[in-house]
């Protein structure tokens, strides 16, 4: 309880600081303005690729098979350093790492340290370190070289100075040189170009990261734009090399692939500029030194479990905080702790524990947006549930929360409650909680419940259904007008239905991390379901929920979304109704990017006559409702919402369509609260409607 | 892809990372290009990696032209080196090191001039590298796979090219 109540004290500042972040105008729009650059040129990049599908199963194979013997592939790579006369340290934690670092800096006898981009060296924090033995580190790349003089944290994790404008850039180098310099990106990059070449030429060690490793023949690759890498590399007279124990992979052609898939993922580019391969001391010079340092920090511990097995695979292209719509509200410098975006959380957890990587975690809706542009087949979502899950003690308060709405009794008196005493829209809350209710209104939960009024209608197992309705809580306790207009539509097309006796389906459970409740939900759920008959769902989360009662080994009878069975059921006949409007549909993260249905609401609507679809790649963003989400970080699920409502305005959509309550109280919640025309309804209601109260019914525009 | 193609392609993407083919190119000799380059980029300084023939012609060229040869590598206006290979499909070079100080003259120099056998083309840039493994299966310390020149966006995206290294990248590619 008391963590509950410690939790509940921090989210009006947690909110307060998450308000301010999204208000930084100048950080949105850059933000924005990179992402969809990068985005835009991965889309033009891949169409050279071929399948994206088929590359995800060659890397991910290649990769999984790499770090099944990483021990033997790194013995052999250690082998040869040596033969050649450099120096191999396998480094167990952060500190080991540094401290080897920091000798080896020392010995050289000099006291510059050049540094190309590691965020392997920002994990074990080198620089501070370093600089604590009184030696200069100096980045070299122009964008951490910025961070690093402004005393900053990067933003983005390719352009880390994304933030900062040129004006500001400009300044940072005026006072770290003490001269007036242009804000002209061109003139500032000549200015650093021969700033840095100095310190260049004259430093005695040189520190990069590497991006691959390849045992056959072994060697270390690492790939920059700006060449500064290279130079790090192999100017000054010791080399030292960074890096991960999860970058090996078992042939060059391997990583090839890597590069191949690598640039073009990230930014949108076929190749980087360049591709240094070091194998060895480079001995141009006499007596020049190579030392690897490879870091476990966690990975071979995190090698072992079936899961962050999984994030090992991350080759760090970014691409999916790219697409991510909370990254892209927020940036790195909230959604992060030294790795970012929900795969940072992952990550956090491998190699900095848990307490920072559940506040990482807390900030991922789940909706899945990353699955698709991941390369390495990276299950992020499923992560961040698993970082939830190990992190018990932390997010007390969502989790009493999702207990209390996963639990069916408790639920319906709370809801009955709220009933009771609520007005029928709320478009203020008081105290800090009237963050919550500055974009959206809420809605009062509408009574009475779903099932009793099913019942009554003699929908109950066993009489002869043909197919079995799962409701959901949202649709029993909160929109049972949904779960009547869908029994009314079916029944008008023909359907016979039954309905079950339901649980939760756990999936708020699961994205808390409370997997015993979780499989507690689904072995009652499964008991409930009768075998063989269709189920069929009015809610994509539940129905993604229960979907994911297999990877337990659950048994399912086929599930259907109501627009595939309806779609079905007409076969190759036309909906027999008729809506005059300009409609769009939303597309459910739930539906689309975890259960993988992605044609047939379109399909349907675009059969329903009169109906003149909106259709656009806003239609499958994220909502930011994400069931408690709003209400745990409302200021950044009130922005992703305000991108979706952005583009119902522009394109002046009349009735927007969905197939998820969660969705519809997000979505009508912000239609509402900026008094927009827009009616926001479940697929069922619409299809009612469209099939109109009477016989050969309809909706002309004038009678709405 | 035939040799034509595989050419041509290479062609495209050197280009389109920014790279620049002087030669071959319409009808202009070797000589006519290398002295337009002088010109329009105003090349004091230079120098060159080898010795062989095909060297020799162009280093003639450059003392004809006035350029002085400079040992001072990161002053110099041009870096000429031997391409040891090519990728068509990414119009990446392969620069290939195992000691002494050629390395420098792709990285430091303004401008870096390659020259690339037109037989040492492939289609993927790992076919290029393949032919350097050695005896034991090792590589050697260090190649350098580059595609057009060196390139920044960190300042608002900006598009600036020679950060670090050179600001262009010229190729003749003889046979
Ligand atoms: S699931 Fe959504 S919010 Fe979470 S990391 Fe992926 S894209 Fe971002
Ligand atoms: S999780 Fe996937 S998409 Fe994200 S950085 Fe790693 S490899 Fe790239």
């Amino acid at each position: 309880m008391r963590g509950v109540l410690r939790d509940l004290k921090e989210y009006p500042s947690r909110w307060r600081k998450l308000q301010e972040v999204v208000r930084n105008p100048i950080m949105r729009e850059a933000l924005e303005r990179a992402m969809t650059r990068f985005a835009e040129g991965r889309a033009l990049a891949l169409e050279g690729l071929g399948d994206f599908q088929e590359w995800v199963d060659r890397c991910r194979e290649m990769k999984d098979r790499a770090l099944e013997k990483s021990q033997e592939l790194w013995d052999k790579v250690k082998e040869e350093v040596e033969t050649r006369g450099g120096t191999f340290y396998l480094a167990p934690d952060a500190q080991a790492a540094k401290e080897y670092i920091g000798r080896l800096a020392q010995e050289s006898g000099g006291n510059l340290v050049v540094k190309g981009k590691s965020i392997t060296s920002e994990e074990i924090e080198l620089n501070p370190y370093l600089e604590s033995l009184g030696l200069e580190v100096v980045e070299t790349d122009l964008g951490e070289r910025i961070i690093q003089l402004a005393g900053e944290k990067p933003s983005h994790l390719i352009v880390p100075a994304i933030h900062k404008t040129k004006e500001e850039v400009a300044r940072v180098f005026s006072g770290a040189w003490g001269r007036e310099v242009p804000d002209d990106p061109y003139l500032i990059t000549k200015e650093v170009r021969k700033d840095l070449r100095k310190r260049f030429l004259k430093a005695d060690v040189g520190i990069t990261g590497i991006n691959v490793v390849s045992a056959d023949p072994p060697a270390f690759f690492l790939m920059t734009n700006e060449g500064n890498g290279r130079l790090c590399a192999t100017l000054p007279p010791v080399q030292v090399i960074i890096t991960g124990w999860e970058k090996i992979v078992e042939r060059m052609e391997d990583a090839f692939t890597i590069f191949d898939i690598l640039p073009v993922n990230s930014v949108g580019l076929k190749y980087s500029s360049y591709l240094s391969i070091f194998t060895g001391p480079f001995a141009w010079k006499k007596g020049r030194q190579f030392h690897v340092v490879i870091l476990d920090n966690g990975r071979r511990k995190a090698l072992e479990d079936p899961l962050f097995k999984e994030a090992m695979r991350c080759i760090r292209c970014g691409a999916c905080m790219n697409v991510c719509p909370v990254y892209r509200t927020v940036g790195g410098h909230t959604f992060a702790h030294i790795y970012m975006g929900g795969i940072g959380a992952a990550w956090t957890a491998i190699t900095d524990g848990l307490e920072e990587a559940r506040e990482v975690a807390s900030l991922c809706t789940g909706c899945g947006t990353c699955l698709e542009v991941c390369p390495m087949g990276i299950p992020i979502p499923s992560l961040v549930e698993r970082v939830k899950e190990l992190a018990k003690d932390k997010g007390q308060a969502e989790r009493m929360a999702v207990r209390l709405v996963s639990r069916r009794k408790l639920l319906e008196s709370a809801v009955g409650l709220t009933a009771l005493v609520a007005p029928e829209k709320i478009s203020r809350l008081p105290g800090p909680a009237g963050t919550i209710t500055q974009e959206r209104i809420l809605e009062r939960p509408q009574q009475p419940p779903f099932h009793p009024w099913a019942l009554s209608r003699g929908l109950e197992l066993g009489k002869g259904g043909e197919v079995t309705l799962y409701a959901g809580c949202l649709v029993e306790y909160y929109y049972p007008q949904i779960g009547r207009d869908a029994v009314e539509l079916l029944a008008r097309l023909g359907v016979s239905l039954q309905i079950m006796r339901e649980e939760c389906c756990g999936l708020p459970a699961r994205t808390v991390g409370e997997m015993g409740l979780w499989e507690e939900l689904a072995v009652k759920n499964l008991g409930y379901m009768p075998p063989g008959k269709p189920l069929l769902f009015l809610c994509a989360t539940c129905m993604s929920g229960i979907h994911a009662y297999q990877e337990n080994g659950g048994e399912l009878p086929p599930l259907y979304d109501l627009s595939q069975f309806i779609l079905e059921k007409l076969g190759d006949g036309a909906f027999p109704g008729f809506y005059e409007a300009k409609v769009a549909y939303h597309f459910p993260c739930h539906l689309e990017r975890h259960l993988g249905i992605r044609e047939e609401p379109l399909k349907l609507l675009s059969q329903v006559k009169g109906v003149e679809l909106v259709e656009g790649d806003e239609a499958h963003l994220c909502c930011g409702g994400a069931g408690l989400y709003a209400f745990k970080c409302p200021p950044v699920s009130a922005e992703i919402l305000k991108r979706k409502l952005e583009w119902l305005e522009r394109e002046g959509v009349e009735v927007l369509v969905t197939s998820c309550p969660s969705c519809i109280m997000q979505l009508r919640g912000g239609v509402e609260k900026k008094g927009m025309p827009v009616k926001v309804m479940h697929l069922a209601t619409f299809l009612l409607e469209a099939m109109g109260k009477g016989t050969d019914g309809g909706r002309m525009k004038n009678e709405r | 892809m035939s040799e034509d193609r595989l050419f041509s392609r290479f062609v495209e993407e050197f280009e389109a990372a920014g790279g620049v083919l002087l030669y071959p190119r319409g009808e202009e000799t070797l000589e006519e290009v290398l002295t337009r380059m002088v010109e329009e980029e105003g090349i004091k300084s230079y120098a060159i990696s080898q010795r062989t023939p095909r060297f020799k012609v162009i280093d003639t060229l450059f003392k004809d032209l006035g350029l002085e040869k400079s040992r001072d590598y990161p002053s110099l206006d041009l870096g000429v080196t031997r391409a040891h290979g090519a990728g068509a499909l990414t119009g990446t070079l392969v620069f290939v090191f195992k000691e002494g100080r050629d390395h420098l003259l792709t990285s430091l120099p303004r401008i870096h001039l390659a020259v690339l056998r037109r037989e040492d083309l492939y289609q993927h840039v790992s076919r290029a590298v393949a032919p350097h493994v050695q005896d034991r299966g090792e590589l050697p310390p260090y190649i350098s796979l580059v595609t057009g020149p060196s390139r920044t966006g960190d300042i608002e995206l900006t598009h600036v090219t020679g950060v670090h290294g050179p600001e262009q990248l010229y190729l003749v590619v003889v046979s």
